[in-house]
């Protein structure tokens, strides 16, 4: 396998979200995603086999549109679409099991997976410090999809905490649960109910990754992620001229 | 069929105190900003606004102090325009204006 050298968070993230995807998933992420959506435009220029659908209403858009903002609503992901699949009908077919894979992300983080999307801060849910933008359907998705991921462009203590106050959701002790920073890949096993550091990135340590954590992670031997290959770093290119994976990591 | 396309103005007319409005749109997109700007002409108040994701549209009623309560899955302005500002401020601290009814 030839490894690229010529990377940096932005692609180590993406290659990692695109290695999440298997042949015949049900794939969704929603608004505010510009990661994720560079990510699955680049697993379809690899010539991976699943099914994308987006808040845009478009199911498997032209992936060779090039995304120009970074807001994942717009018709970039629904031009050149094969059928229409609105939000509801995308809820509908989630709430019956068959999606497999919902990419989320989240303000705050605590080890049990649990969520802060609402509210941080303040006396209570009704008198918060910071009112957030809500979960945008997390709680609804969670429960229900085969393998939720998220996903979350900062790794630091102010993210990752002891305890997260107000939870918008949280993991499915009957399900996987995945959570993929610019340093490692934290996961949540079926049967269980706190994560675990499962892999780290090429350019860290498990020491930083502890250093950026707000719970005390256990594990000491873990995966080292192999680097992106030139294919996948040819294809991000590829599927991004204008650089919207970088958006998130300004 | 009963005709529906009007002026602003006349559709503006048509809102009273404590009416919930669907605000069309998501995030920063699609969003009926000029029909908001026009309704903050208005002495409307106590208004309920529910959406998918609301955004922008639905921000100036809460930036305007004309809007209590917010349904929604997602309220904010997506990347580049972060989040709702009018919203926030309605809603944060110890003596919020408005309420957040989350259908998350």
């Amino acid at each position: 396998m030839e490894y690229g050298k010529d990377y940096g968070k932005a692609e180590m993230m993406a290659v990692a979200i695109i290695r999440e995807i298997q042949d015949g998933d049900i794939v969704f992420h929603g608004l505010a995603s510009s990661t994720p959506m560079v990510a699955m435009k680049a697993a379809k220029a690899l010539g991976k086999d699943f099914t994308y659908v987006t808040l845009s209403d478009g199911v498997d858009h032209d992936w060779q549109n090039p995304p120009k903002v970074a807001s994942t609503l717009t018709a970039n992901t629904y031009e050149g679409s094969v059928a229409t699949f609105g939000l509801d009908e995308i809820f509908d077919l989630y709430a019956s099991g068959k999606g497999d894979i919902a990419f989320l992300s989240c303000l705050q983080m605590d080890k049990s997976g649990r969520i802060a999307m609402s509210v941080l801060g303040g006396k209570d849910y009704d008198h918060p410090k910071l009112r957030g933008p809500g979960g945008a359907g997390s709680a609804t998705l969670t429960p229900v999809t085969k393998r939720t991921i998220i996903w979350k462009t900062q790794h630091d203590t102010r993210t990752f905490v002891p305890h997260v106050q107000f939870a918008t959701t949280a993991p499915a002790v009957d399900k996987p649960f995945t959570v993929i920073t610019p340093l490692c890949i934290f996961r949540k096993p079926v049967g269980e109910k706190l994560l675990k550091l499962d892999s780290i990135f090429p350019y860290t340590t498990v020491d930083e990754v502890k250093a950026n954590t707000g719970w005390e992670i256990e594990e000491t031997d873990v995966t080292v992620l192999d680097p992106p290959t030139e294919a996948e770093l040819k294809a991000l290119k590829k599927v991004d001229p204008n650089g919207i994976l970088y958006y998130e990591f300004k | 069929m009963k005709e529906k396309l009007m002026s602003l103005s006349q559709a503006v007319d048509l809102i009273k105190d404590g009416m919930l409005l669907a605000v069309g749109g998501n995030g920063m997109h699609r969003n009926p900003t000029l029909f908001s700007l026009a309704l903050t002409q208005r002495p409307v108040k106590e208004l309920k606004v529910c959406g998918a994701a609301p955004g922008i549209a639905a921000d100036i009623l809460f930036a305007s102090g004309q809007a209590d309560t917010a349904y929604f899955g997602f309220f904010g302005l997506e990347n580049e325009a972060g989040l709702a500002p009018g919203m926030r401020k309605a809603m944060e601290g110890d003596e919020p204006k408005a309420k957040a009814i989350e259908g998350s």
